[in-house]
């Protein structure tokens, strides 16, 4: 009852927030910024992800217009919801933007874990680039390809053991829908961080793993750890010639990070946040930067941004209703 | 293996000796300001390493790591406040050595032991890494499990006189530890519709509140307007051979079991403290000492938590596999330089790795001579009046929790848990123990589940490997240990 | 008030702790949607561990009642127990300053200086007030440096 109430009570607030939202803000883009713009970062000071905004953020304030600052901060935790939330919490004046992965827009408010109701409660600016996540098996496994191991997984319901990071994240949920749509009852073993599905990989406690493409590269050069099929859309080059779940017929999953701002920020003003953000992807410097830590720049305007974050809404949205999350 | 560097020249560059002082003096001081502590520091001086040749920067954060795992101790010694996890342990020992004979010896113990300890640590790094890091991958989720239960025991030898109020305050540490979402379902735990609380307590609020705001309390009790030792007297640093020499063999214990802990992803400084403190406790000859000032008691863990501080760059270097947050962000660093930790970096990046692991034992000389340089400045904190330290203190205290995580939601909590363990203080309910019973929690009870789900439910995975047998018999042995030495004493004082 | 009161009264504050947080862990579990399949679920330790915090604490209490020594029945002493509660009061009003009004490093200006005033005001209130407006000046300036420009945290 009380879960009801606090749901009704949310939506009315979203929507609310929605139809203010449609109001026209025609603040004029001219001028801006006057001050400093403060971009939200889902990751704890020297994390993955806050390392790569850190690298990005002096680019983008260089392609912005009337010396533009920008000022980070660090809301780490709780799937990135806290900092996601914060940028739904801010005011869309377009001094506030947020970085974000797919999980707190996608994942996360169908669970019920979020003050906002979806990714339509923001304004995408524009996604900034993809990950791959691989099915990893060690050295000296049995399955060379995804085929054999989903053949021994239906022979042996329960068997193969496969580690993913977490619950309902980018990694369990295609895990999930793999295991629903190829019918095979795989036993998900889930690990604290990619760390230690490495280390449970090595260490044979499990038959295969979910990992980042970026973090087994050297694993994949000493043989130690073979990647079998890419989970993910897009692949980076170095693993080029490894199928994904697409290759194979099975739907795949997505991840990218973009930039969002609350919605109702002024039009103009995304306009060119979304050009500087480009221009700055182009820089040489820091193309070579991001190379070099084998990050898959991927730019897509506002449009494509928001047409891959719908598409993904709806998959994940269909898994967990096929899994019995979401009626 | 030639495991000599070729060119030494390398390495005793201008640049990297000034990188590695920067890093040192930085990670002792942000080690010893409560809250702020290793990972912030490492953290911070990321950015700078961008700018830096790869070995520069990287032994810049290595000699900051270090360092904090020293600086911890110094608020431990000192104020009764462990600057970081790492040092609790120190705490027992420490203080009371500081406030009752003398803060400099008391921070002498503390760095010819870290110092020492870290050296080892260097040392298994240079020339065991490779086995040693093939060796940790046999201790899977069944095995991680059964150390936690043993340092779970080992909590159990440093209770203090309330048996029950120590087993409560033992279970208040595993209670926070299982604040948060469940890792292995997703399921909110006692959250209590906190999203701050989604990941757990925060460990710098925590522990902020648990040591450091109680104690402030405790401090103003004790008088504002006089000092720990208002005299000005004992300051002297200086250690006699004689007194060198009663630390040699709980050094090299802690050592030992701090280098061997901290090859194993997870499980880390945090933890091999407490066991170190716990091996030498009950090895010494002088049991009764512990507790009340013991220079073996400081020695144990202070050396096991610079030698797990090189144990853990084994997992790291030799497989890419992180065992804490610091190393996490070092990872970052060479990442950023374009060099992938893993089976590989000892062939393709052989000057660079080799370079870090000479580098990683100068590291450990520079935070001896830097500590040398100010521990008579850090020792006279105790002469500066209680209305200036508890003031700046608590300030320092309050950044700290914020600069984690920006939250003031922590913020609040650490003032809180101030306030409650500042009554469990003084109710006598032992404070030490919660802190390694929160480390603790999470290792124990995932890894129990994980290992039923690894083993779709069956029991017998705690008894699969030879090693979950050795860990399981240790336990065995323990339990009837302390079961006899208990019947023992009980004969005595009654026949 | 006496120790023993005050032990019961810890043990009182145990008791509801752990039953409100195994009453509010339960009521979350149960609107879990989705179990690992084998082994033991989400609420079996921590329902043991509070079921332990319970039973224990129930026996300090016990235990406590019946102790009527003169230690246990003794009044509680603390002294400067004024200067811990306006500490107190003083950190919860910079707390919720800082929270909602902002501007950190103006409160922590005022926030030192008040402390080292009150609790050097036996040196008479001038005397106090500068070295504390010194102090402060001093720490705030340090933090400043450190923290708002070298290390370009924002507060």
């Amino acid at each position: 009852m009380f879960t009801f109430l606090k749901k009704t009570a949310t939506t009315s607030l979203a929507v609310a927030a929605m139809v203010m939202a449609t109001a026209p803000t025609m603040v004029a883009a001219e001028g801006y910024p006057e001050k400093p713009i403060t971009w939200i970062v889902p990751d704890g000071a020297g994390g993955g992800l806050d390392t790569i905004v850190r690298t990005i953020y002096p680019f983008v304030e260089k392609n912005l217009p009337n010396d533009a600052t920008f000022v980070l901060k660090n809301l780490p935790g709780a799937t990135q919801t806290i900092a996601v939330s914060a940028v739904y919490n801010a005011e869309p004046d377009g001094y506030t933007i947020g970085q974000a992965s797919v999980a707190p827009l996608t994942i996360m408010p169908h669970l019920g874990k979020t003050s906002y109701s979806g990714y339509e409660d923001f304004e995408l600016i524009s996604n900034v680039f993809d990950a791959a996540h691989y099915i990893v098996v060690p050295e000296g496994s049995p399955f060379a390809n995804l085929e054999e191991l989903l053949a021994h997984a239906k022979a042996n319901p329960g068997e193969v053991r496969v580690g993913v990071d977490g619950v309902f994240n980018v990694q369990h949920l295609p895990l999930l829908n793999l295991e629903l749509s190829a019918e095979v009852d795989l036993n998900e073993i889930t690990y604290k961080s990619s760390a230690e599905t490495k280390k449970a990989l090595l260490g044979g406690e499990i038959e295969a793993g979910i990992m980042p493409s970026h973090i087994i590269i050297s694993e994949y050069e000493a043989g130690t750890l073979n990647p079998i099929v890419d989970v993910m859309e897009v692949k980076p080059d170095y693993f080029a010639d490894i199928p994904s779940l697409k290759d194979l017929g099975y739907t795949p999953s997505q991840l990218f990070v973009g930039v969002i701002a609350p919605k109702g920020t002024p039009s103009d003003i995304q306009a060119t946040l979304a050009g500087a953000i480009e221009a700055a992807l182009q820089e040489p410097e820091l193309i070579e930067a991001l190379a070099k830590r084998k990050i898959m720049i991927n730019y897509n305007d506002s449009e494509t941004y928001l047409g891959r974050m719908q598409e993904l809404d709806v998959v994940n949205k269909g898994i967990l209703v096929d899994l019995g999350v979401l009626k | 293996m030639d495991i000599f560097i070729n060119d030494l020249g390398n390495l005793f560059t201008l640049t990297n000796i000034l990188c590695i002082l920067l890093g040192t003096v930085v990670g002792m001081v942000f080690g010893a300001l409560p809250g702020l502590g290793t990972v912030i520091a490492v953290a911070l001086l990321l950015p700078v390493t961008f700018t830096l040749p790869p070995l520069a920067g990287i032994l810049m954060l290595l000699a900051t790591y270090q360092a904090g795992e020293y600086g911890g101790s110094i608020s431990a010694i000192l104020l009764g406040v462990p600057g970081t996890p790492q040092a609790a342990a120190t705490v027992i020992d420490g203080h009371p050595m500081a406030v009752n004979d003398s803060p400099g010896k008391a921070l002498s113990y503390s760095l010819l032991s870290s110092s020492i300890g870290g050296i080892f640590g260097g040392f298994v790094l240079i020339f065991i890494s490779v086995p040693l890091a093939k060796f940790a991958l046999n201790f899977g989720s069944p095995e991680y499990f059964l150390l936690g239960v043993i340092g779970l025991m080992a909590v159990g030898l440093l209770s203090g006189t309330d048996k029950i109020k120590s087993s409560i305050s033992v279970l208040l540490g595993l209670i926070a530890g299982t604040v948060g979402v469940d890792t292995l379902t997703g399921v909110n735990r006692a959250t209590f519709n906190q999203p701050e609380l989604m990941d757990g307590i925060n460990l710098v609020a925590f522990l902020v509140g648990m040591f450091a705001i109680s104690e402030l309390f405790m401090m103003i009790s004790k008088g504002l307007n006089t000092s720990y030792s208002g005299d000005g007297q004992n300051l002297k640093t200086g250690l006699t051979a004689k007194e060198v020499k009663g630390i040699v063999k709980p050094t090299l214990i802690g050592s030992l079991i701090g280098a061997g802990t901290g090859i194993l992803p997870g499980i880390g400084g945090g933890a091999s403290c407490w066991f170190a403190y716990a091996v030498v406790s009950k090895t010494s000859k002088n049991p009764e000492a512990f507790g009340k000032g013991s220079p073996e008691g400081i020695a144990a863990p202070e050396s096991s938590n610079n030698a797990s501080a090189g144990g853990a760059l084994v997992p790291f270097l030799a497989l890419g596999i992180p065992g804490s947050a610091a190393i996490a962000i070092i990872m970052g660093a060479f990442i950023m330089h374009g060099i992938q930790p893993g089976p590989n970096v000892f062939t393709a990046e052989r000057d660079l790795v080799y370079g870090i692991f000479y580098g990683f034992i100068l590291t450990t000389v520079a935070m001896y001579l830097v500590g040398r340089l100010l521990t008579p400045a850090f020792s006279r904190v105790l002469v500066v009046p209680n209305s200036f330290l508890v003031s700046i203190v608590f300030v320092l205290c309050l950044i700290g929790i914020y600069a984690s995580k920006s939250a003031f939601f922590d913020l609040w909590l650490a003032l809180g848990i101030g306030v409650v363990f500042y009554v469990l203080k003084r109710l006598n309910y032992s404070v030490s123990s919660v802190i390694i019973a929160y480390v603790l929690a999470p290792i124990i009870e995932e890894n129990f589940r994980r290992s039923l789900t690894l083993a779709n439910g069956n029991y017998d995975v705690f008894f699969s490997s030879i090693y979950s047998i050795v860990l399981v018999l240790m336990i065995v042995a323990a339990l009837g240990g302390s079961i006899f030495a208990d019947i023992k004493k009980r004969r005595t004082t009654t026949g | 008030m006496t120790w023993r009161n005050m032990n019961s009264i810890m043990s009182i504050v145990l008791i509801m702790g752990a039953i409100g947080y195994a009453l509010n862990l339960n009521h979350s579990a149960s609107q879990a949607i989705f179990f690992a399949s084998s082994g033991v679920g989400p609420t079996y330790f921590p329902n043991v561990l509070a079921g332990l915090v319970v039973i224990l604490s129930i026996v300090t209490l016990v235990k406590n009642l019946r102790d009527t020594s003169d230690g246990n029945t003794a009044k509680i002493t603390t002294p400067n127990a004024g200067y811990i509660l306006a500490t107190f009061a003083l950190v919860v009003a910079f707390l919720l300053s800082w929270q909602f009004l902002g501007f950190f490093y103006v409160n922590v200006f005022i926030l030192l200086t008040a402390l080292m005033t009150l609790y050097r005001i036996e040196f008479g209130f001038k005397n106090s007030l500068t070295v504390a407006l010194i102090t402060a000046v001093a720490t705030t300036g340090f933090l400043y440096v450190l923290f708002g420009q070298i290390l370009a945290l924002s507060f």
